[in-house]
């Protein structure tokens, strides 16, 4: 894509200049040299074309602003001579056909007669919270062939433009499975998520998180790399959830990371277990304001049945978050054996995960990763965000921290 | 032209030899003939029947004698055609033909046919066969003839191939399943002769798990209704195969093997339920009785059923067979010796190899019987004391390793390795004079167990753990293990067996009555010697880290002893056959310690029986025959000693887990609570049967049809209830730059209460069977050969629980599990009720010797629902354990409202299946001499018709695709 995108761009920028010089040969005629011709390039990670684009042309000395509209990514302006600084703002249209608002900043003094720059645009986030970046739920399997089933992660990405506080973040866990539709009545999943675990991280353990910067909530905060199992090192996790409580478990704590709190699951004993084989949706929320645990825990239950081919009618109860306060979520299964989205259309109308067979053996150490889609301001990633994990993420991923949790 | 010389030259010499031995031969035969003249006349009448080396001489002589007679005297030549009823050839019937001076024997031939040389007058002949009734016959010799004689066969049972399971027409109710039926059946291991009870269906054999018998009944998915399965006894030849010291179970009974994750040890666990009908193979046996309804008094310590095996016993030819189908093979070889006419030894072989799936070569059963049975019969005056002295060996052997080609976790191996020696000697001493006493009989038998379960795991713990390895209760320190290694485990028992019986036979008359008493003692004695289950406590051989190793050894031996007597009382009045049993068993267990219920409590057992057998009543040309037969009964079966000695459990309370980075601060603490699950309480289980029977004959129809009720209100269960715990949890959170562990004594904490489940063996298990059993066995009608069986029955089948059941709500909200236990009426029960039936059509073609039959088995119908499982608890309990009711406001409460269950419309809905059909087809055929071939194909045809549940119509097809085998037997 991006070498398309590249030959695109220098086919743009050779057929712009040969549209310069002829121009130039018509101002030798008509100018006296005051004006400068100044050529604007504009290039961006992904992005393919201009849709609007506002630039903003500051003379220094002068503080005189002009205003003009971009139609192309390479476009020449007639400017008099003199120090200025230049603002482009607008929206592009991205190698995916998303359209994205996208802004840069430049300075250039114009002595010359002609001029050439090269501007780099950013896109702009549109989010508002934190995004789910990554999951990595299968596990790895050790040299043996045994299935190592810690080092389980989420890693969430601050994709604003400001610094985001982790207090109070829910990852919330799909009751139902994407491998298997029941046709549960009544489905409530455009206005409700029907949750099976929720993780919640303290607002006592909250943390400040700049823009582009991620956390990483493991099962474990250890180091799990072993020589026989390729696992990795979470130890540098901001936040883990080891099960302490069930006598059988047996997990360990790490003191210097801070634990999630498991403040819902079905199962006994405080366990949030991830489904190895990712057939299940996740979603990041908090509560409103005035919504606390327990008055969570008082209401928003729900209750569903649905009838299976040979007439048995099943009932269940089940807890809902509202979708309404969901900030991110994704639906994921292997590539075999989807039925159906957990989460609403809302939330996400496509679904990612690992694995082509439902059952996949080449499962293990592979994530669903977002896509990078720009780089921010201060450099880090921006990632992709259309609410449509199909095209949002990338399947069958390289972890992101197999080698180790690393923020810069 | 090459091989012409040496053919040549070989028939030249062929030829001479043979004239060599020819003039030999005669001059030896003239040698025999004078020595043999000098030996005394052999009474030929008493001779024993069966074919000793000497007897074999003697005929040979005889028979080389009478040729040699034959050479110098003119005669006439008669030819004995001897056949059956069916008019195939009867090979091997002694002919014995004498006059005042003659004294001639022959074997007929494979065609039936023996050539006797007579000179002319007048002679006796004898035939005899030992399956035939014996001719004799006067002929007078004038010239030469052909003689076709028809023998009949002996007896009712063997008087046409039986190829079903007749039923018994005695006080209990019976099945029984003879050496005909199984050959034809071509069974792989005692569960396939289940088929013939009435109510059994065709199953394809399952012989890589355990297969329990079921009477009577449909049988649950639930592991809660076995005391009904444990409950029915095998006897094979008077020694007991049940055993209530079996105790083995893996150390990880959740190890899962290959890809389909299947946990081997869990379903290879047999404890609790019963003799596993795998481990017995058929060959040997001669007959089974399958008592399904109320046994005499000289049986007990069983509640639904009683199963005897009789094996062969006296002179056989070499009999081999070789069986095979699509999951095992198996083989056999058995003789039966005659040493002299009193003592015979019969002996045997059996070997099977079976697999889960054809495909599967990592999954397989082995089964290996041994057995020396000896029979002796010493003559006491008049009187006989039979000594029958048995030797067996059984290996059976489960192992399931992964395919290293294609599977994961190539280290695990699973291995099930359970021996048996069993040594009995039963002596019986029958009085045949007109005594007070018919016998007495003393039977013995020991069988010592030697077994074990390895496995090798390679353990993969789910990320760093921690473990506590305390074998004591309170607060302890845990260790880091290693998060992979090898683990290897065994679990060793020898459990030893002692059965003893002493009972005697007494008649006498009372007026017109008829006393025959049964009376004895019975002693069962059972230990465990085995060292348990063994493994290295730092390398556990499963994540979960609450395993400690056990001792079986420390179990006490397990003790019963009874008392019985029964007095069947037969009198003849105008015609009426009236017979009336009655019987009390005593029974105690031994050696318990005083706080156990079952030390103080002695078990009564009356059983009464009553059979009336009405007069003939002649209709057409024959008569109809009635019997009318009620019978009650009750039954107790003492819970095993796994049962009275359940292993602690241990529970593991983490109270700080601080895994520091640095290795060397790292540092576990626990709290461990052990819970002693034992139930002091625990009595036997008490089935009471009730039944009524009525057979009827006329003129070679047979029906039967009865009717029983039994109930089993306290069979065992495995009883959960939930027991508060409580430790602290440390917060080390606080410590800034540690330089040693950190200790929890200076550590501010938080106090914890987690309820856990606790379950123990309890009497609460409730089946309730009723039902109707019904038969029709027509002739074999001699224009089609053909004979028509149809055997059924209809079972309604309650399964419940008879206590109330705790369950906790899976759920945890807030950082806690819910902290309450809902008390609920009904637990998943299952009320069964359905007809099923089995239609037998067989033919025998005596043309061919061979039997052809088609079954048409199925359910005709079946109604399946649940006990009414009511959503929310009548009472509840927290953490305090104070039992509360259960009120409606607690439904809004957000942590009691999920004691309500999930109880969906269509669970307490009954469901009901229509008719099916399966059609089987059997073939066994004599092929060449004692060469019998045999094929099977199971499930040839199928039909399910579709049924309606809920407003849904869902059809159905068999999962299972047609299952077939063969066997070939020889006797040689």
């Amino acid at each position: 894509m991006n070498k398309k995108l590249l030959v695109f761009s220098f086919a743009l920028f050779s057929l712009s200049t040969t549209f310069t010089s002829c121009s130039s040969d018509d101002s030798i005629v008509n100018n006296q040299n005051q004006e400068s011709i100044l050529t604007v390039n504009l290039h961006g990670k992904e992005i393919k074309s201009i849709h609007e684009m506002d630039i903003r042309f500051l003379e220094t000395n002068t503080g005189k602003e002009t205003q003009l509209k971009m139609q192309s990514l390479s476009q020449e302006f007639k400017l008099p001579k003199g120090s200025y600084k230049i603002i482009a703002d607008g929206k592009v249209i991205l190698g995916g056909g998303e359209e994205m608002q996208a802004g840069a900043n430049s300075s250039i003094d114009l002595i010359n007669d002609t001029h050439n720059i090269s501007i780099e645009l950013f896109v702009k986030s549109f989010n508002e919270d934190f995004i789910i970046e990554e999951v990595f739920f299968t596990g790895v399997t050790t040299l043996e062939g045994k299935a190592y089933v810690s080092s389980k992660y989420f890693k969430l990405t601050n994709n604003t433009d400001k610094v985001l506080s982790t207090g109070g973040l829910l990852i919330c866990q799909s009751e139902f499975i994407t491998t298997n539709n029941n046709h549960v009545t009544p489905e409530i999943k455009e206005s409700d998520f029907t949750v099976k675990a929720i993780l919640m991280i303290p607002h006592e353990n909250a943390k400040n998180i700049e823009p582009g910067d991620f956390i990483v909530i493991a099962d474990m905060a250890a180091n799990h790399k072993q020589p026989n199992i390729p696992a990795y090192d979470l130890s540098g996790a901001d936040y883990e959830y080891p099960n302490l409580d069930n006598p059988k478990l047996g997990d360990v704590d790490n003191p210097s990371v801070p634990n999630a709190k498991v403040i819902y699951s079905t199962l006994n004993y405080n366990m949030f277990l991830m489904h190895n084989r990712g057939a299940e949706s996740y979603a990041l929320a908090r509560f409103p304001q005035e919504i606390t645990i327990q008055s969570w825990l008082a209401g928003y239950t729900y209750t569903y049945e649905y009838t299976n081919a040979t007439g048995n009618v099943t009932t269940k109860t089940a807890k809902t978050i509202p979708n309404a306060w969901i900030i991110d979520g994704i639906n994921s299964s292997p590539i075999e054996g989807w039925e159906h989205n957990a989460l609403g259309t809302s939330i996400d109308n496509g679904w990612t995960g690992v694995g082509v067979l439902s059952s996949d053996p080449n499962r293990f150490g592979k994530s669903a990763r977002r896509k990078v889609i720009g780089t921010m301001e201060n450099g880090r990633n921006l990632y992709k965000d259309t609410n449509n994990s199909t095209e949002d993420f990338h399947r069958d991923a390289e972890p992101s921290l197999k080698n180790g949790i690393n923020h810069s | 032209m090459l091989y012409s010389f040496p053919n040549t030259y070989l028939i030249i010499l062929y030829i001479s030899i043979s004239k060599a031995l020819y003039i030999t031969s005669l001059n030896y035969i003239r040698l025999i003939k004078y020595s043999f003249l000098l030996l005394p006349r052999i009474n030929l009448n008493k001779m024993y029947p069966q074919r000793s080396t000497k007897f074999l001489l003697q005929l040979l002589f005889s028979f080389l004698f009478f040729q040699l007679q034959a050479q110098e005297k003119e005669s006439m030549k008669i030819q004995f055609h001897l056949v059956d009823d069916f008019k195939k050839d009867l090979p091997n019937v002694s002919i014995q033909i004498s006059n005042d001076s003659i004294n001639n024997f022959n074997l007929t031939n494979e065609q039936g046919k023996a050539t006797f040389q007579l000179n002319k007058g007048h002679y006796q002949v004898q035939f005899f066969h030992v399956a035939y009734t014996g001719k004799k016959i006067q002929l007078e010799v004038i010239i030469n003839q052909e003689i076709e004689i028809a023998l009949q066969q002996e007896n009712n049972t063997l008087e046409e191939v039986i190829i079903t399971a007749t039923e018994g027409k005695d006080l209990s109710t019976k099945s029984i399943i003879n050496r005909k039926a199984m050959e034809h059946l071509q069974p792989s291991s005692f569960a396939d002769l289940m088929e013939l009870l009435p109510g059994g269906l065709a199953k394809s054999p399952n012989l890589t798990n355990p297969n329990k018998v079921l009477i009577r009944e449909f049988g649950t998915e639930s592991n809660q209704y076995n005391t009904s399965s444990m409950g029915v006894q095998f006897v094979m030849d008077g020694q007991i195969l049940n055993s209530d010291v079996d105790m083995l179970t893996a150390v990880n009974n959740t190890q899962t093997i290959g890809n389909g994750n299947i946990r081997v040890a869990q379903k290879l666990e047999n404890n609790n339920q019963g003799v596993d009908m795998r481990t017995i193979p058929t060959n040997d046996i001669e007959s089974v009785e399958v008592i399904r309804g109320i046994p005499t008094v000289s049986y007990g310590d069983l509640t639904s059923g009683l199963i005897l095996i009789h094996r062969k016993s006296g002179q056989t030819n070499w009999q081999g067979r070789i069986k095979t189908d699509g999951f095992s093979k198996s083989y056999y070889l058995g003789k039966g010796f005659s040493i002299n006419p009193t003592w015979d030894i019969n002996t045997s072989i059996d070997y099977l190899n079976a697999q889960s799936d054809p495909r599967d070569l990592y999954e397989n059963y082995h089964r290996v019987a041994a057995s020396i049975r000896s029979k002796k019969t010493y003559n006491h005056g008049i009187n006989k004391l039979i000594w029958k002295s048995n030797l067996d060996y059984n290996i059976n052997l489960d192992n399931s390793k992964v395919d290293p080609d294609s599977g994961y976790d190539k280290t695990d191996y699973f291995k099930n390795n359970r021996q048996k020696i069993s040594l009995s000697n039963n002596l019986e001493y029958i009085f045949t004079d007109n005594n007070l006493f018919k016998n007495i009989k003393l039977t013995t038998n020991i069988r010592q167990g030697i077994e074990n379960i390895d496995q090798r795991i390679f353990v993969q713990h789910n990320g760093p753990t921690s473990v506590s390895i305390t074998t004591e209760e309170g607060v302890n320190d845990g260790y880091f293990p290693e998060i992979s290694f090898l683990s290897y485990t065994r679990t060793e028992g020898r459990p030893i067996d002692i059965n003893t019986k002493l009972e005697t036979n007494l008649q006498f008359n009372t007026h017109f009555i008829q006393h025959n008493i049964e009376a004895g003692l019975d002693f069962k004695y059972g230990h465990n010697y085995g060292r348990g289950e063994m493994f290295d406590p730092l390398k556990p051989p499963s994540t979960s880290s609450s395993l400690r190793p056990r001792s079986y050894k420390d179990i006490p031996a397990n003790q019963n002893l009874a008392l019985f007597v029964g007095d069947k009382l037969q009198a003849k009045i105008n015609n009426h056959d009236l017979n009336l049993y009655g019987g009390m068993r005593v029974s105690k267990m031994l050696g318990l310690e005083e706080s156990y219920a079952l030390s103080k409590k002695v078990f009564v057992e009356p059983r009464l029986i009553f059979q009336w057998g009405l007069p003939e009543i002649t209709i057409g040309k024959h008569a109809l025959k009635t019997d009318i037969t009620m019978g009650y009964g009750e039954l107790f079966k003492q819970p095993t000693a796994i049962m009275l000695y359940p292993d602690k459990i241990y529970k593991d309370f983490i109270q700080l887990s601080y895994y520091h980075n640095n290795p060397d601060l790292r540092y576990v603490n626990y709290m461990t609570y052990i819970d002693d699950v034992t139930n002091k309480d625990l009595l036997a289980a008490k089935n009471i049967k009730k039944e009524i029977r009525f057979d009827f004959s006329y003129a070679k129809h047979e029906w039967f049809i009865t009717y029983f009720d039994e109930n089993m209100a306290n069979g065992f269960r495995n009883d959960t209830y939930f027991l508060s715990h409580s430790y602290r949890r440390y917060d080390a959170s606080n410590i800034i730059d540690p330089t040693e562990k950190p200790s929890i004594d200076n550590l501010p904490y938080e106090e914890r209460t987690e309820l856990l489940s606790r379950s123990q063996h309890a009497n609460g298990s409730g089946t309730h069977k009723k039902g109707i059993e019904f038969g029709y066995y027509s002739p074999r009608f001699s224009t089609l050969n053909t004979k028509f069986t149809l055997t059924g029955a209809w079972f309604k089948v309650d399964y419940t629980n008879t206590i109330p059941v705790h369950e906790k709500p899976n759920r945890s909200q807030n950082g806690q599990s819910i902290p309450y236990v809902g008390i609920y009426k009904n637990d998943v029960g299952y009320l069964q009720s359905g007809l099923n039936y089995n239609f037998i059509v067989d033919t025998y073609l005596p043309s061919l010797d061979m039997n052809i039959s088609t079954s048409f088995q199925g359910v005709l119908f079946k109604d399946e629902e649940r006990a009414n499982r009511e959503a929310a608890p009548t009472h509840y309990y927290g953490t305090d354990g104070m039992i509360q009711p259960f009120l409606d406001s607690d439904r809004n409460d957000p942590y009691k409202r999920w004691l309500v269950r999930d109880v969906s419309a269509t669970d307490n809905m009954s469901k009901h299946y229509n008719f099916d059909m399966r059609v089987n087809l059997k073939i066994t055929k004599r092929i060449y001499r004692e060469v019998r071939a045999s094929l099977f194909v199971d499930k040839l045809v199928t039909y399910y018709s579709p049924y309606t549940f809920n407003g849904n119509k869902v059809y159905r097809k068999d999962q299972s695709d047609p299952y077939f085998g063969m066997e070939l037997t020889y006797n040689f």
